[in-house]
């Protein structure tokens, strides 16, 4: 049996919090907005992540950020802040100390600040997050991508390949940390003992095209113990398909269960 | 609302979430109320994706509203949202029956205040349906006229977006299969497909007391609506490309809002 009711945390964050009827274990889950889409996620994924993982014992929370879905609008810069308050509620409520959070494209890159910011955070979900674009392995990708495509597609991917940065990639778009703090950050957290589920998916491919770009992003932190890395070619950024939703609910579930018992 | 919710203030309304309906079929609902309002409408949202991608534009909508005065239940059908019950539980049957709910939420909680219905796209067909039943006034939001021809319109973007490049880089020389009972990404089994199919909107609308809607400037115009209230078409698009975007009350769309609200204010004189 698991349970479900909405609440306000204050300072512009909304949410609704999934657990099980009896007492949830201690570490709670909060999944953060997937771009603008509400608490719900995409195609309802992360309602169905939150049941799952409740009929496991987690509690947890799936938020409106300031600007999304039922909340307030955006009042102040610090997302930070709103999550951490968040903790705090889920304690009471909850009886959590400690957490997981994540979630998919701009909610990675906030979990990512959120992990380095509170000691609290046992867990990061990473979905479609940072890697730093370029250098060989992306352009090896990028090579592969054009070799699985036939002939036919050379133009459109050679146009891709030797086309200018501009200030609509992904870098200007989402809210990433230097290649610098990238390597240091994963390294700290994993000093930590944070666990940390990264992963991509081909719909990440203007960024992300082979899976050695990991490890050249993040260094030797990339094959700590505590560390899982994936890359999903044949699944889109949003999941749009139930096989890669379904695939991605039981990746997650299993991750949660082994790292947080 | 029953259950676990939550109540606040934001700016002289009140705004209170949580859930409604019977311990077996608990929905979500979100309403918003300013003091004495004038009227109050409850929102059928849009089916399948369509209903996450609406969902800050409707919000949005309802705040704009309760600020004129106009209270609001806005709901998710069971399967779908944040309500209870799987994808498999949904229905246009059922969709009818929780707006049905929702309505007697709305009344119970707003004794006396003359009630409505608001509809966008596939949800114009239980608030057309409802609306009807009780012979109410009814707003729609860019309505989908005919079942069958949205059905045809949603295989076909299925069968886009499985063969996309820009959703799947990595597609080899063949688009990605087809999901069995599934349509984009939302499950639809024969059943659904044929209640779907069955639905025309102006045979549904009959025994409204007044339609006025809200659609694209080029839309044709839905027979027997009183008035219609045109979007520019960047404005109406919302709903063309599934994204991680949403739509936001821009001068256009708060400019129709604002017409159903004086719409209310005619009404009143």
């Amino acid at each position: 049996m698991i349970e479900e009711s909405a609440h306000d945390f204050g300072g512009g964050l909304f949410g609704v919090l999934t657990r099980p009827a009896e007492r949830a274990r201690r570490v709670a889950v909060v999944l953060l907005n997937a771009g603008f889409i509400h608490r719900v996620g995409p195609f309802r994924l992360h309602v169905d992540v939150a049941r799952e993982l409740a009929a496991l014992g987690f509690a947890v929370l799936r938020v409106d950020e300031p600007g999304i879905g039922d909340a307030p609008p955006k009042r102040g810069p610090d997302d930070v802040a709103a999550v951490r308050r968040a903790f705090d509620r889920l304690g009471e409520l909850a009886g959590a100390d400690r957490f997981v959070v994540g979630g998919l494209c701009s909610a990675a890159d906030r979990a990512w600040k959120v992990a380095l910011a509170d000691a609290r955070v046992v867990g990061a979900l990473l979905l479609d997050g940072y890697v730093r674009r370029g250098g060989y392995w992306y352009r090896l990708g990028q090579m592969q991508l054009l070799f699985g495509r036939g002939v036919g597609a050379f133009a459109t991917l050679w146009r891709q390949f030797s086309r200018p940065r501009d200030a609509a990639d992904d870098a200007a778009l989402r809210d990433w940390p230097t290649p610098e703090q990238a390597r240091s950050g994963l390294a700290r957290l994993v000093e930590r003992g944070v666990r940390v589920f990264a992963l991509y998916t081909g719909g990440a491919a203007t960024y992300f095209t082979h899976p050695r770009q990991f490890e050249a992003t993040y260094g030797a932190a990339a094959h700590a113990a505590g560390v899982r890395f994936e890359h999903w070619r044949e699944a889109d950024h949003l999941f749009l398909q139930q096989r890669d939703r379904a695939r991605l609910i039981d990746a997650i579930r299993a991750w949660c269960d082994e790292e947080f018992r | 609302m029953s259950g676990a919710a939550t109540a606040r203030t934001r700016v002289g309304e009140s705004f209170e979430a949580g859930f409604i309906g019977a311990p077996s079929r608990r929905l979500f609902a979100v309403r918003r109320a300013g003091p004495a309002p004038a009227a109050a409408f409850v929102l059928c949202p849009p089916f399948f994706h369509e209903q996450f991608l609406s969902y800050r534009l409707l919000s949005l909508t309802a705040a704009r509203l309760a600020a004129r005065g106009i209270a609001s239940l806005r709901f998710d059908y069971f399967g779908s949202g944040d309500s209870w019950g799987s994808e498999a539980d949904f229905s246009l049957a059922g969709a009818i029956a929780d707006t049905e709910t929702a309505l007697a939420e709305l009344a119970a909680r707003l004794p006396g205040v003359p009630l409505r219905l608001l509809g966008a796209r596939a949800g114009a067909w239980p608030a057309a349906t409802v609306a009807a039943r009780h012979g109410l006034p009814l707003w729609l939001w860019q309505p989908l006229p005919d079942g069958a021809e949205w059905l045809r319109e949603l295989d076909a973007r299925d069968a886009a977006e499985r063969a996309s490049r820009l959703r799947y880089p990595f597609l080899g020389r063949q688009p990605r299969p087809a999901e069995p009972d599934r349509l984009l990404a939302a499950f639809c089994p024969p059943a659904l497909r044929e209640e779907l199919a069955g639905v025309r909107l102006a045979e549904a609308t009959r025994g409204a007391a007044g339609v006025v809607v809200v659609d694209a400037e080029h839309a044709p115009a839905l027979p027997g609506a009183a008035r219609t209230l045109r979007l520019p078409a960047a404005a109406a698009a919302w709903h063309e490309e599934i994204t991680m975007q949403a739509t936001f009350v821009t001068p256009a769309i708060a400019a129709c809002i604002d017409a159903l609200a004086d719409d209310v204010d005619g009404a009143a004189a």
